[in-house]
This record gives C-alpha cells, sequence and structure tokens, in this order.
C-alpha cells in the first residue's frame, strides 16, 4: 500500500461518521421516494463501502484518487425494482432532489452499442443539496459523493452474479465467458420488457372484464378471479342478500367472498354468465330457504356470503346432490370442520321440507 | 355471565359462559378493550357458553376488526351446537378463526 493510499484511508477514518450521517439521509429519502410512488419494489439499500472493501480498490488504482473526496461510491445507495419503466420514476425523483453530477452519472445501457448486450443499470453520482439537509459543523456532509444506482431484479442478479466471477471490469474477463455474460444480459433484457408488457396486459384485461361485466356482456367472459370481482363489484349477490336481510331487518356485513370463486367453479360454472345464470335462476329459490332458517330467529345481522352460500347450497340440493355435496360445499367455503356435517344435516332437512331433494338426510321429519 | 381473564405478556384468554345478549354483550366488550393494548393475541373460550344474541356477535366482529387492525390473532375456542348454529347461519363462522 503506498504512502498516498494510506493518506486516503486516514481521512476515511476521520469522515466515516459523516458518510454515515450521509449514508442514513439517503436511505431515508430513497424509502420516502418508494412509499410515495407507491409502487412494490424489490429492495431499498443502502451501504457505507467498509475500510476493507476501500483499501482493496486503493490497492488497485489508488492513484486514480486525489484524496477520499474524489471516491464517489463510498456511500452507495440501490433501489432495485420489479419492472424496468419504473426506473425512469424513480430516476425523476433522484434527479430532482440531489444535486447530480452529470460528467460522472451514467445510464449503462446507452454507453452500449446497438449491437452490444451487457450491464445496463442507471448510476448517479450525487451529493444532498444544503436545502435538505445542513450541519454547519460538518460541510463536508453537502460536498461528498455519492453514488445511486437504479435497476431491475433481473439486473441486479445479473450484475451479482456477474461480480461474483471475481473480475472487476469487462476488460479482465476472458472472451469466452464475457460472450456467455452478455448473451444472457441480452435475455435479461428481453424478460425485463415481457414483464412489462405482461402486467401491462393483465392491466388491460381487467379494465375490458370489469366494462363487459358493466355492459351486461357476460357470456364471453371466462370465470376467473377478476371477473368474479367484477361481478361482485357490479352489484353481484347484493339484491339476494337485502331481501334475506329484510326477513328479520338484519344488517349486512361485507366481508371477501373471493373463497366462493372455487366452489362455483367446482359447480361446473365456466363463464360469468353462467354464475349469473344461476343467481337468477335460483334466487327465489334461496330466498325462500334463507326465510325458513332465519324467520323468527333472534339474529339481527348477517355477512354478505349469506347470498352466495345460500344460493350454493340450493342449487346443490336442487340438482339432487344431497347432503354429501352440502357438506363438501361448506368444508371448501369454511375449511373442514366438525360442525359442518350437523349443518349439512341441517340444511338437507331444510331442502327436504321445501321438496328441492327427496328424503335423504336420514330422518322422516326435520325441523 | 360469567367472564375468566387471564393475560401473559402480550397473549389474553377470556373465558365466558352462560349467555352472551343484549344485556351482557356490552360488559364482555368493554372488560376485553380495557386490557386489549399490547395485545397480539386473544382467545375467546365459548365452552360454557350456551346462547349468544346478535349483540355478541356484534362484540365478535368489533374484536376480530381491533385484532386485524394490529395484525393480531383472534381465536374463538369450542362453542357447543346451539352458539356455533348461529355463527353458520349469520356467516360468521366464514370469517372468524374458529376451534371446535
Amino acid at each position: 500500500m503506498s504512502a498516498h493510499s494510506d493518506s486516503i484511508l486516514l481521512q476515511y477514518d476521520h469522515y466515516l461518521p459523516a458518510y454515515q450521517t450521509i449514508a442514513t439521509f439517503v436511505k431515508e429519502t430513497l424509502q420516502s421516494f418508494v412509499k410515495e410512488a407507491g409502487l412494490l419494489v424489490s429492495k431499498v439499500s443502502v451501504r457505507v463501502k467498509t475500510r476493507e472493501s476501500l483499501a482493496g480498490k486503493l490497492a488497485l488504482k489508488g492513484d486514480k484518487y486525489a484524496d477520499i473526496k474524489s471516491i464517489t461510491d463510498i456511500v452507495g445507495g440501490r433501489i432495485v425494482v420489479f419492472f424496468s419503466d419504473h426506473i425512469e420514476k424513480f430516476a425523476a425523483k433522484v434527479e430532482s432532489t440531489f444535486d447530480i453530477d452529470w460528467d460522472n452519472s451514467v445510464d449503462k445501457g446507452k454507453l452500449l452499442h446497438v449491437d452490444q448486450f451487457g450491464y445496463t443499470s442507471l448510476h448517479y453520482i450525487c451529493s444532498i443539496p444544503e436545502h435538505l439537509y445542513k450541519d454547519e459543523g460538518h460541510p463536508e456532509i453537502n460536498q461528498f459523493k455519492f453514488e445511486i444506482q437504479l435497476r431491475t431484479t433481473l439486473q441486479d442478479a445479473w450484475a451479482n452474479i456477474a461480480h461474483d466471477t471475481g473480475y472487476k471490469s469487462d476488460v479482465e474477463v476472458p472472451a469466452e465467458y464475457l460472450r456467455g455474460l452478455n448473451r444472457l444480459a441480452g435475455l435479461l433484457e428481453l424478460a425485463d420488457e415481457n414483464f412489462c408488457q405482461i402486467r401491462d396486459s393483465i392491466n388491460q384485461y381487467r379494465f375490458r372484464v370489469k366494462q363487459l361485466v358493466r355492459d351486461g356482456d357476460l357470456s364471453a367472459i371466462e370465470l376467473n378471479i377478476d371477473a368474479f370481482e367484477a361481478y361482485l363489484e357490479n352489484g353481484g349477490f347484493r339484491k339476494l342478500n337485502e331481501r334475506i336481510a329484510s326477513i328479520n331487518n338484519m344488517e349486512i356485513e361485507e366481508i371477501s367472498l373471493r373463497n366462493f370463486l372455487p366452489i362455483f367453479k367446482n359447480l361446473g360454472l365456466q363463464t360469468i354468465k353462467d354464475l349469473d345464470d344461476l343467481y337468477k335462476k335460483y334466487s327465489d329459490l334461496a330466498y325462500r330457504f334463507a326465510f325458513r332458517e332465519f324467520d323468527g330467529k333472534d339474529v339481527d345481522i348477517i355477512t354478505s356470503a349469506t347470498a352466495p352460500m345460500t344460493l350454493c347450497v340450493v342449487y346443490v340440493l336442487s340438482m339432487g346432490m344431497g347432503e354429501p355435496v352440502v357438506k363438501m360445499l361448506l368444508d371448501a367455503a369454511l375449511g373442514e370442520r366438525k360442525s359442518n356435517a350437523r349443518r349439512a344435516h341441517r340444511l338437507a332437512q331444510i331442502g327436504q321440507h321445501m321438496g328441492l331433494t327427496k328424503n335423504d338426510t336420514g330422518d322422516d321429519d326435520g325441523e | 355471565m360469567q367472564v375468566s381473564i387471564t393475560k401473559s405478556d402480550n397473549a389474553l384468554n377470556v373465558a365466558v359462559s352462560e349467555r352472551l345478549d343484549t344485556n351482557t354483550a356490552p360488559v364482555l366488550e368493554k372488560q376485553i378493550l380495557d386490557q386489549i393494548e399490547g395485545i397480539t393475541s386473544l382467545t375467546l373460550d365459548m365452552k360454557g357458553l350456551a346462547y349468544i344474541s346478535s349483540a355478541g356477535l356484534r362484540v365478535l366482529l368489533l374484536l376480530h376488526k381491533t385484532m386485524a387492525a394490529k395484525g393480531g390473532n383472534f381465536v374463538i375456542k369450542y362453542p357447543c351446537d346451539e352458539v356455533m348454529e348461529i355463527l353458520d347461519m349469520t356467516g360468521f363462522s366464514s370469517f372468524l378463526n374458529i376451534e371446535e
């Protein structure tokens, strides 16, 4: 180690508290970017380079640096995003928040020639403007530069693995391995682009499904979670719940009905129209069934699951599937419980009394 | 209504018996809410409970929401057949964590 490098290491020791202050500020700021953007990201990290790591860097190219201030990655921050088009949103925040050293900041993607693949990540060399943070006793906090990297999870994985080869730069990597690494970088770039396209397609599909459900054009809509939620948002089982609630002037507590989707699918429904047809066909019967359950009972609150559950029970009993299938229905909706058998028996009894099914409850009479 | 409450660290175990109705539900609600700060695990033992009315159901709903809001756990244990029937009929059993 040269005397020059030793002197830089001594400066590092002296200014370490200032670098730690910078790191804390940068981390809080990057986290606030993520919170404000409302985007899910893979990782926000900030680190202060260790003395050992700096010593290694100086051993390789210590002469390149005049002093500690000329080393711009003592503090390094990173936001790792899931979608490549989120990078530009955070880039805009970085540029408008920190002072950027444009001469040394690089968009590695733009450095590549059109016929090259390789590491594409956005690196900013920044400093903290005084209007954001100022400590009279430590003016170096606004003078020291630090690095912020913005990359996708795939770029991050590529960079970490490439770094793990032990080569510090492209120049050091043997040509045959460099070709392999670059080929993978091209593949990951394509994957990043495809992830954005798939996400956009899903969003467009959800929007289209909502419109179709709203317009009542139900036959072409496959029964899946997006379509089911759109159906629920559009009123779904509300009217039947309100009719049932009117039996005892009951309050309806809204709960998630997502767990009914696999149940309806297991009943053989394939489209939202199938679901809507079932709803229209069996609503009156479900209401009469619920009336037998609730009339005269000291209950004035139900959940929104009452309508779909009653519909399913009435459908199963009307189709002659009987008590065992009602129990399977309860197991699917509530999880397997001891009381489901007793409940299924009770529901089958009501169905029998309504003439929905022949006596398969094992009872001659019921209630 | 008989209520027995034991607290250890961040767990509150409440045993309730007899009837949970319009008269008793507010009492149970107050007793639990008075001690719920810092609690992440709430257990309501219903072994001795013979009857629950809508007022009782509303207390269960409130406790469910209170615990969910703080990321805690709320478990109802050993409801009798009659109480379970009410929980099933009203759809409460579809969102409450019940151990029979």
